[in-house]
């Protein structure tokens, strides 16, 4: 039985807005088997060496946004205490702008932070991130 | 080795070898006479040759002497299966960080007694967990669940949960213990710094143990003067900016290795091993 890893974001969340506002967020949950190429280098799931422009000093970050070999999309629905406006760079590795206004970060951390608890407590959720994990150990060893 | 299923066979060795219905097929008793081969403890299962002595040379081809284990597996007290809710042994961290990086390590020991007893079974095995790793975190949990038991039990740095017992009778009744195991992450946050680094180690006490999928040679100690194998398991994460919560679940057993035995596969079980690092304000 392979092992395996899945993530589900939120670097490739969907937020679908009206009106500027999150009203649901499209999850992908992607998987991949934990097996390493004869040079010890991850076969399935490979690293993003980020740049710190800090002296040339790279990085090394999962890369969870690629190369998956199972994805399935899940729409989770926002209740209106938790919905917002605010943007955030949830979808970057490092990066330090925040022109809406240190406020406006903070809101929208405060906001994602509820959407990965209803995640975790979402039996639907839980059950596709089941269903991925499944396929993969299907996939076998090779 | 099971004796040849065509060709000529005999009872000592005169056939050649793998055609002894003494050396290749009775391994449990060594004998010239077809009569004390034929008696005793014949295995049927998985063999052509009927319940009903005496045999004929020929109901032996094809004999091979492959018996079920005489295993008792205690389900008093012991570790929760992996089939029930919950894991049986479960550690989490939490950290809450600002600017820099957030570096968490979660860990779980395990230990095997194996010692001869007297009494009817005389072999023993006695499983442990325990913690690793201890908290440095602001929030630390750890947690340990019996099968008969619904509340959780608190896993410590120090003390030994037993999970499991087992007896067979015989001294050093195994050749060899394996742990197969095999491990699920799940992660979610933009701050990860790499891949959760996750490992299963051989973690010595008396003597060390192959972590993973690969026989380990066992021998039983004395009663009161145990021998002891021991196995870790361990997730590290680093992460820096924003959240990255990574969670592990390993689904383990042994399997039980005695010559000319069906392997016995114990039950199984789920430890897990939670790192939570939340990202307090901006970075």
């Amino acid at each position: 039985m392979p092992n395996t890893i899945t993530n589900y974001g939120p670097k490739t969340w969907i937020e679908n807005r009206e009106s500027g506002v999150v009203k649901s967020i499209t999850v992908k949950i992607k998987g991949w088997r934990d097996i390493n190429n004869d040079d010890g280098s991850p076969k399935y799931l490979k690293n993003h060496l980020l740049d710190r422009g800090i002296d040339g000093y790279k990085k090394s970050y999962g890369d969870y946004t690629s190369n998956e070999e199972i994805e399935e999309t899940y729409t989770l629905d926002i209740p209106s205490e938790h919905q917002t406006d605010k943007v955030f760079y949830l979808d970057k590795y490092h990066v330090h702008d925040h022109t809406q206004g240190n406020d406006g970060d903070v809101e929208y951390q405060e906001k994602f932070k509820e959407w990965m608890k209803l995640l975790k407590d979402d039996a639907a959720f839980l059950a596709k991130v089941e269903s991925v994990r499944q396929q993969l150990i299907a996939l076998g060893e090779e | 080795m099971p004796v040849a299923s065509s060709g000529n066979i005999s009872i000592k060795t005169a056939a050649g070898s793998g055609r002894s219905i003494d050396t290749d097929g009775r391994t449990d008793i060594s004998s010239g006479s077809l009569v004390t081969l034929s008696t005793g403890n014949v295995v049927t299962s998985g063999n052509t040759i009927d319940g009903a002595s005496p045999h004929g040379m020929r109901e032996f081809a094809g004999y091979t002497h492959t018996q079920t284990q005489d295993v008792t597996q205690s389900l008093t007290n012991h570790g929760r299966l992996s089939s029930q809710s919950h894991q049986m042994a479960r550690i989490w961290e939490i950290s809450y960080f600002g600017a820099g990086a957030s570096f968490i390590t979660t860990g779980l020991s395990f230990r095997l007694e194996i010692e001869n007893q007297s009494g009817p079974n005389e072999t023993h095995i006695y499983g442990y967990v325990r913690c690793k790793t201890g908290g440095v975190s602001t929030a630390t949990g750890r947690s340990f669940r019996h099968t008969n038991s619904t509340t959780p039990q608190q896993l410590y740095l120090s003390t030994w949960k037993p999970f499991g017992t087992w007896e067979a009778p015989g001294h050093n009744y195994w050749d060899s213990i394996t742990l197969i195991s095999s491990r699920s992450t799940s992660s979610s946050g933009s701050g990860g710094v790499g891949p959760p680094v996750l490992s299963e180690s051989n973690h010595p006490y008396t003597y060390g143990f192959h972590p993973v999928n690969q026989a380990e040679s066992v021998s039983a100690g004395n009663e009161g003067n145990p021998n002891n194998y021991g196995f870790s398991i361990q997730q590290s994460t680093e992460a820096e900016c924003n959240d990255f919560l990574c969670d592990t679940v390993w689904t383990q057993n042994f399997r039980f290795h005695k010559a000319n035995h069906y392997d016995y596969n114990t039950f199984e079980w789920k430890a897990e091993l939670s790192n939570d690092h939340y990202q307090s304000g901006l970075c």
